[in-house]
């Protein structure tokens, strides 16, 4: 499978898992049950990682290819990421 | 009840947007601070898990046409993180007034672009032309890229608008592929502020869950639109909005609200 194809399912998939967890907590919170606002924050913390778990599937797939530059250029992106959390943890 | 006005409020937007193949992410954080009077790093962090949810829910369909550039988008998303991170320090040291102001310049631009988009008529896919840009150029790529980053992590939208005419006049890439490009970086670029938010406790869930659910679901029923939809009438009506809300936002900067009680 291609990689643009492997992509394609992750995010397709990812966002209609997020889209239900959402829902759900959304749904939740309508109809006036606390548990509702812990459920939509899974939902949104995994929209969150769904594009940064893509990087990390094409960090995989040019290290497979062995593309030493490409698999380097996706690691640099996680790896700005990775400060934007410790800066939002850190600097107010 | 607010949770509904939240999510018809995104949902209508998102639509709107979807009709002309634009993301709706310009019109909720306006929508958020000038309606709902939502506070404005709220809204912010709203829109830029909105953004992330629209930008993976619509990358599918390009991915599989062959519209994406993957290479290139990785590329680039190293100067867009990048300015996301700046955008997420600068947040906190800019006054909201000021970036009101950042906003209304924004949406002036996209209302202009929408004004005078040209016409898709390059159907070049990605396999057709293997990197159909020029490498010199990339510089000038990667520093508008920043720019981009930064303003989304500021007002919290994908910025599109900023990245598509970037890769346009400095890589002189087709309209579709940059096009698609651009909204494949928009989730990463926005994900590298989102943790950012999440982490500073910006994002809050009563808020941000309706909004982003409004979108997704506002964005594929827009999508589905677009099919059928009549040109020129709509764009006109896209353009009013954008100024309505530039002129809006432009007041609020300076104390100004029209929309009834204090922003």
């Amino acid at each position: 499978m291609s990689l643009e194809r492997q992509l394609a399912r992750l995010l397709a998939a990812g966002t209609i898992a997020g889209t239900i967890v959402v829902a759900i907590g959304f749904a939740l919170v309508c109809g006036d049950v606390r548990a509702g606002v812990t459920v939509e924050t899974i939902g949104i913390v995994a929209f969150v990682a769904l594009p940064i778990a893509r990087v990390a599937v094409m960090l995989v797939a040019f290290a497979r290819l062995r593309d030493r530059k490409y698999a380097l250029i996706a690691a640099l992106v996680l790896a700005v990421i990775g400060t934007g959390a410790w800066l939002g943890l850190h600097v107010h | 009840m607010f949770e509904l006005v939240l999510f018809a409020m995104a949902f209508g937007a998102s639509a709107l947007g979807g009709l002309l193949g634009m993301a709706g992410g310009i019109f909720v954080v306006p929508a958020l601070v000038l309606f709902a009077h939502v506070e404005l790093h709220t809204a912010v962090a709203a829109g830029i898990v909105s953004v992330i949810a629209c930008s993976c829910a619509g990358a599918a369909p390009y991915l599989n046409a062959k519209l994406t550039d993957v290479r290139l988008a990785i590329v680039l998303e190293v100067a867009t993180t990048i300015g996301a991170l700046t955008g997420v320090l600068l947040s906190g040291l800019i006054a909201p007034r000021v970036l009101y102001l950042v906003f209304a310049a924004v949406l002036a631009i996209s209302a202009w672009q929408m004004f005078a988009r040209r016409g898709t008529s390059d159907e070049r896919t990605v396999e057709d032309g293997e990197r159909a840009y020029d490498a010199a150029r990339l510089p000038v790529a990667m520093s508008l890229m920043y720019g981009a980053g930064m303003v989304s992590a500021l007002l919290g939208i994908g910025s599109g608008v900023l990245k598509i005419p970037a890769m346009d006049t400095a890589l002189r890439l087709p309209i579709k592929i940059s096009s698609a490009t651009s909204n494949f970086m928009i989730g990463v670029t926005a994900a590298a502020s989102g943790v950012a938010y999440l982490a500073r406790g910006d994002v809050v869930a009563a808020i941000a869950a309706p909004v982003v659910l409004g979108s997704v679901l506002g964005a594929l029923l827009g999508a589905k639109l677009l099919l059928a939809a009549p040109g020129s009438r709509l764009r006109l009506l896209f353009v009013a909005t954008l100024v309505a809300l530039c002129v809006q936002m432009t007041l609020a900067a300076f104390g100004i609200t029209l929309a009834g009680g204090g922003a």
